[in-house]
């Protein structure tokens, strides 16, 4: 882990990490990565990993038309919308 | 009212007249106003919403209308959508965020009858071992205001141990349930994974988060499990409910008790634990000794995978369609990334940025993958162990609570705050956490884990043992 990891990885979570705060999360991280690489001394050879606890497939509903998004409501949390749709700043930077 | 009433005193108060849900609820109102500005438990007082819901308990009440939970007021951990109120996950991130709908447990407790003193306060998205990280501010102990209620639901925990809410909602992902219950002196229960609905929870790991509640006996636990527990279409990981609170238990039973993982534990905590266990064998349970070997690498792999499911979750927030916008920026990556710098604390940055680190391109394998993995050695180790014992105790906790800011700058210490109680998330079991005990008059508390689907047996040890203790019964009486 090092500075440059540090900002790829700021980029990639679409997180800006200030100056002042990267000399702690760099510390931080570094701290944490030595923690969890514990696990690397597990033996797991044929070990199939595990995503849910209770293993149960996904359940999907029937396939019909339901009513009852209440897009006005959902829109009341929104920073900024027109006309039912979100405002969002421009996406492509000139 | 006397200080400390159980849902279940409440219930009897209320159905003989004793009392109306209007007179108990305006005695808990007045308690939050009189106590809770040394704790700093609620975050948000519902207080005209629960009179008037109280009033209508009432009229219930008088025409024969009860539910199991009618004119009882609780509070909800602030992680759980209540329509048309601020649930802003104690984060600036959602800090203006009103809830467009109920969460289904929410819904379901109100359907039983329950209405809601307000919210309570917790580490940020529920991420933290010591209510330190929430945006209003840390929650303090009420045995020691100088401590640590625990966390994330340290708001829940020390809301209950203070008797100022009878019982409360919480959710715990690697022990936000059982850590503060324990260091608070109360009764702490989560149930089965997928039992409990978390549709309408703020999410924060989804294989690992489970609601449950803080009370302050495992009668109650039960009572409020069986109101808001039930299939859900809302949640694809809801479990059918097979009626788990109900299912028949053996009268004796096999507890399952792994001494090997207790040899670094104070001897205060120790000699708790045999005494409960020495209780538990005068009433004919047999104690079996238990290995579960994998269990020192649990908390290493609950951080890679909960990270990496928080990195996952939280990316949701962009500032565009709800919570916090950056005045800063002009384009949408730059504003979204001002936005989650300015919206997310320290410890949820460390998290999402952990959890982007073991997802990325030549890390996946070594780490997400192989902690994948490590969980289900974890969760075998359990089913082998259950194969022998009908349950298993330990403690909740290493340690009692500790001074408020000492682990600020040991992340990991932090997070081994949790080896008890994280294995067991791993592994989706149901477990509880009781108080056993004291140590320089800070509660301990005792970890039960069953068997997936086994809630009736937790309900079952759980309550006999409290029949036999009355550390259950024992409330701080510093608060003015």
């Amino acid at each position: 882990m090092d500075d440059a990891t540090l900002a790829r990885l700021g980029q990639l979570s679409r997180i800006l990490l200030k100056d002042v705060e990267r000399p702690t999360l760099l510390q931080d991280l570094r701290t944490i990565l030595q923690f969890v690489d514990e696990i690397t001394s597990v033996p797991t050879d044929d070990v199939e990993p595990l995503a849910h606890p209770l293993e149960t497939n996904q359940v999907l509903r029937d396939d019909s038309a339901i009513d009852d998004i209440a897009r006005d409501d959902y829109q009341l949390v929104a920073a900024k919308t027109l006309d039912g749709f979100y405002v969002v700043p421009k996406v492509i930077d000139s | 009212m006397d200080s400390i009433q159980s849902i279940k005193q409440l219930r009897n108060l209320l159905d003989t007249r004793q009392a109306s849900s209007f007179e108990v609820t305006s005695e808990y109102l007045a308690r939050i106003r009189r106590i809770d500005k040394q704790l700093n438990s609620f975050v948000a007082l519902h207080e005209d919403s629960v009179l008037s819901a109280a009033r209508a308990a009432d009229i219930d009440l008088t025409q024969g209308r009860a539910n199991s939970l009618t004119g009882i007021p609780i509070a909800h951990k602030d992680v759980f959508c209540i329509k048309g109120e601020k649930t802003s996950c104690c984060s600036l991130m959602l800090d203006s965020f009103v809830a467009p709908y109920n969460a289904t447990i929410v819904q379901n407790l109100q359907d039983a009858g329950a209405i809601c003193l307000g919210k309570t306060n917790m580490d940020e998205f529920a991420m933290g071992s010591s209510n330190e990280t929430s945006l209003f501010g840390p929650v303090r102990n009420p045995w020691n205001l100088d401590r640590v209620p625990g966390g994330s639901s340290g708001g829940s925990a020390a809301a209950v141990a203070a008797c100022i809410a009878p019982a409360c909602t919480g959710s715990d992902t690697g022990g936000s349930i059982r850590q503060p219950a324990s260091f608070c002196g109360v009764t702490g229960f989560k149930p089965t994974y997928g039992l409990n609905s978390r549709f309408g929870m703020v999410a924060f790991a989804s294989s690992l988060d489970h609601p449950g509640t803080l009370t302050r006996t495992v009668e109650d636990a039960r009572i409020m499990f069986d109101a808001m527990s039930g299939e859900d279409t809302n949640d694809s990981t809801s479990s059918p409910s097979p009626n788990s609170s109900t299912a028949s238990v053996p009268a004796r039973m096999t507890l399952g008790y792994p001494t090997s993982l207790f040899s670094d534990l104070p001897s205060s905590i120790i000699g708790a634990l045999e005494q409960a266990r020495e209780i538990l064998e005068d009433q004919g349970h047999a104690i079996v000794e238990i290995d579960l070997p994998h269990f020192e690498k649990a908390v290493a792999a609950y951080y890679v995978i909960s990270c990496a499911e928080a990195s996952a979750n939280l990316a949701r927030y962009d500032g565009i369609r709800y919570g916090h916008r950056s005045e800063h920026g002009s384009t949408f990556d730059s504003v979204c990334e001002h936005s989650r710098n300015e919206g997310f604390g320290l410890e949820v940055k460390r998290r999402i940025l952990t959890g982007t680190f073991v997802l990325s391109v030549g890390h996946y394998d070594a780490y997400y993958v192989k902690a994948q993995k490590v969980r289900r050695l974890i969760r075998d180790d359990y089913v082998r162990a259950f194969d022998k014992v009908d349950l298993i105790l330990s403690p909740a906790s290493p340690t009692t609570a500790f001074r408020l800011h000492a682990l600020d700058r040991e992340p990991t210490e932090m997070y081994k705050q949790d080896q008890f109680t994280v294995p067991v998330n791993m592994a989706g079991l149901p477990a509880m956490s009781i108080p056993c005990g004291f140590a320089e008059g800070l509660p301990i508390g005792l970890q039960v884990i069953g068997p997936h689907f086994g809630e009736s047996r937790l309900f079952s040890l759980g309550t006999q043992f409290q029949n036999l203790t009355d550390w259950h019964l024992k409330y701080p009486n510093n608060l003015s």
